[in-house]
């Protein structure tokens, strides 16, 4: 296998090994007879943006549905902090700041904009059924400054002006960053973007790319699947190059770029911008 | 006048259970089948409750017979719904999604069905419960004609209640995080939310609301037996949900009234066939299931569809539905802008 090591030899010397919050050892996963993901290795760092680049069906999406949970796998762990989540559900792990995007933003089409955002800030504050009722005053007060909040991250996104439309009113690139809003109301320590930038104009695009390395910045460990490379070149600190389910290899874009098994894989295939 | 009161306390009664039922659809997205079983349940537990002891010699066999007073009786037979209903969601909300949940409850209500109808030491199997006392009949002596003008305000006032309560969860993080969770479940587990545990709560409130509804049924007739209701009953209900607006308070509130109460009354106008006892109810339900069909076809998010209140950066909610705006537009109006 050819991978280049500089760049996560770098990083471990930074962080002394500490810094790596999410973990993924060996993953495998098969849908019936088609091996999606097979011996699948990787690590997020927090203050770091890791990139996951690799052709159509390679397999990212399905790494991603095992990080989250979305999917079980059938060999490997998953390591948060430390500690296997193998077992826990989608919701727990995203209760423990693991939260990612779909590939669809899967925005909720009946729902408002602004509901959008605000059912995130809602479980964050926890179950209100009660609440509502028993102690309305409360709830009110918490929900003005979810709502606060949430009018916030919808400007960050420009979608101020659609706070109250519907979400399946919106354009595909409304959706898409509608889906960013939500995982920005998140406010994860753990940042899992399945193309947060298809579709999306240029100049939106930039603004994304700052927001997703501000959360870095702010010690998120995100992970970003792209298949845009000027953005990959731009935002991540290191890259994981997928083929057929296995990971090819590892290392900064620079380092990447030389290698030729990477090169043959992927970037040799047209996606090299 | 008597008519009057009987066709309105009976219709709220139905507007009550399809309040309910619209949780559950409406809300959290699960097509219960077996709604009405839990209206049943409460009924008859309501009944047993209310009911002396069993006479034997008279052929009557029930469980309980607890003399006990319709207060008890309703909480009883509330409590018992919401239990049923957390058992039963919980094995069935789990794991079974989308279709396997309908069939899952449609099974749920055969069941029930079946043994209320066959299993007569339980409630009498098919001659059911009958004689139940009035509400409050100890304390409030009322005449028929009064207890009956009783009956119907207190089914305005659960009504009034619950409609009020449904309004206040709709708005509230609970009826958002329940719509989100209606319109995909797996993006909202995405964010630390369990799909699973709120639908079992919209479950078992419909539950509750279910058989609150049954036990009202229950005085409505004073008795409940299974050639009273039918599996099928349910059906009835979604009319309501769908004409009105699927997951909608007040266009439920609306739809249920309108198709639940009024094409009823509206079939008797027709003249029925010498002789034919069945026609008016079959074509009542000719009726209303063709009314479903154009719905579904033409509006299918209903009349008033679900609205979603415009928030204020303050955290106050500006309504957007037009029923409340007409209505808060009259009460401005009566007590001047000032008092507003
Ligand atoms: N639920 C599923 N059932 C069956 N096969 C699946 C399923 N999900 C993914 N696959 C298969 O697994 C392989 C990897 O898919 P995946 O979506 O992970 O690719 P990807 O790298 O995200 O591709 P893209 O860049 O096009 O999004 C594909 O061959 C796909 O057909
Ligand atoms: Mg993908």
């Amino acid at each position: 296998m050819t991978s280049s090591q500089g760049g996560a030899a770098a990083d471990a010397g930074l962080d002394a090994g500490d810094g790596c919050v999410l973990e993924a050892q060996q993953l495998k996963k098969r849908f019936g007879g088609l091996v999606a993901v097979q011996d699948c290795s990787l690590s997020l760092r927090s203050h770091r943006v890791t990139g996951l680049i690799g052709p159509n069906g390679a397999g990212k999406s399905t790494v991603l549905d095992l990080l989250s949970g979305v999917e079980r796998q059938d060999d490997g762990h998953v390591l948060l902090r430390g500690e296997s989540i193998d077992r826990m559900s989608t919701h727990a792990r995203a209760r423990r700041g693991l939260i990612r995007t779909f590939q669809d933003p899967r925005v909720w089409p009946y729902l408002t904009t602004l509901e959008n955002v605000l059912v995130v800030g809602d479980a964050k504050s926890g179950y209100s059924g009660w609440a509502a009722i028993l102690r309305h005053r409360r709830a009110t007060a918490r929900q003005a400054a979810n709502i606060q909040r949430a009018v916030d991250v919808l400007s960050a996104v420009e979608l101020e002006h659609m706070r109250d439309r519907r979400a399946r009113e919106l354009s595909g690139g409304q959706a898409r960053l509608l889906a960013f809003a939500r995982l920005a109301m998140a406010n994860p320590e753990v940042v899992l973007l399945d193309e947060p930038l298809a579709g999306v104009n240029p100049i939106l695009a930039d603004r994304l790319l700052e927001l997703i390395r501000g959360m870095a910045e702010r010690g998120a460990a995100v992970l970003l699947v792209e298949h845009n490379m000027e953005a990959i070149e731009r935002v991540c600190d290191s890259v994981f190059v997928m083929s057929e389910g296995r990971v090819i290899g590892t290392g900064t874009w620079e380092e990447l770029r030389q290698s030729e098994a990477v090169v043959e894989a992927y970037l040799g295939t047209g996606a090299r911008v | 006048m008597t008519y009057a009161i009987s066709v309105l306390t009976l219709g709220g009664i139905t507007v009550i259970l399809a309040m309910g039922l619209n949780v559950q659809y409406g809300w959290a997205g699960d097509l219960n089948l077996s709604y009405y079983a839990y209206v049943a349940l409460g009924a008859y537990v309501c009944g047993v409750m209310m009911l002396p002891p069993p006479n034997a010699s008279e052929g009557n066999f029930y469980v309980l017979g607890l003399h006990q007073s319709f207060f008890v009786g309703t909480i009883v037979a509330v409590a018992v719904c919401a239990v049923v209903g957390l058992v039963v969601g919980s094995i069935a909300l789990r794991r079974v999604t989308g279709d396997y949940f309908a069939i899952v409850t449609l099974s749920v209500t055969l069941i029930f069905y079946t043994f209320s109808d066959q299993y007569a030491p339980l409630f009498n199997g098919p001659q059911g419960i009958y004689g139940v006392p009035h509400a409050f009949g100890g304390v409030l002596r009322f005449s028929y004609s009064g207890y009956n003008l009783f009956l119907l305000g207190l089914v305005a006032a659960v009504l009034v209640v619950v409609v009020f309560l449904f309004e206040v969860l709709y708005r509230s993080a609970f009826g958002r995080t329940l719509r989100a969770v209606r319109d995909d479940p797996i993006s909202v587990s995405a964010f630390g939310i369990s799909p699973y545990r709120r639908k079992l709560a919209a479950y078992v409130l419909g539950s509750a609301v279910g058989g609150l509804g049954g036990v009202l049924l229950l005085q409505y007739v004073s008795a409940f037996s299974p050639a009273g209701w039918s599996p099928l009953e349910t059906f009835l209900l979604f009319s309501g949900i769908i004409v009105g607006g699927v997951g909608s308070v007040w266009g439920v509130l609306f739809g249920a009234s309108v198709v639940l109460i009024g094409v009823p009354q509206a079939v008797l106008f027709i003249p029925a066939p010498a002789g034919a006892a069945t026609f008016l109810p079959a074509l009542q339900n000719c009726i209303i299931g063709l009314i479903i069909l154009v719905f579904l076809y033409l509006r299918p998010r209903g009349l008033f569809p679900e609205r979603s209140p415009v928030l204020g950066f303050d955290g106050a909610l500006k309504w957007q539905s037009r029923p409340v705006r007409f209505v808060v537009g009259r009460v401005r109006t009566l007590l001047g802008e000032g008092a507003a």
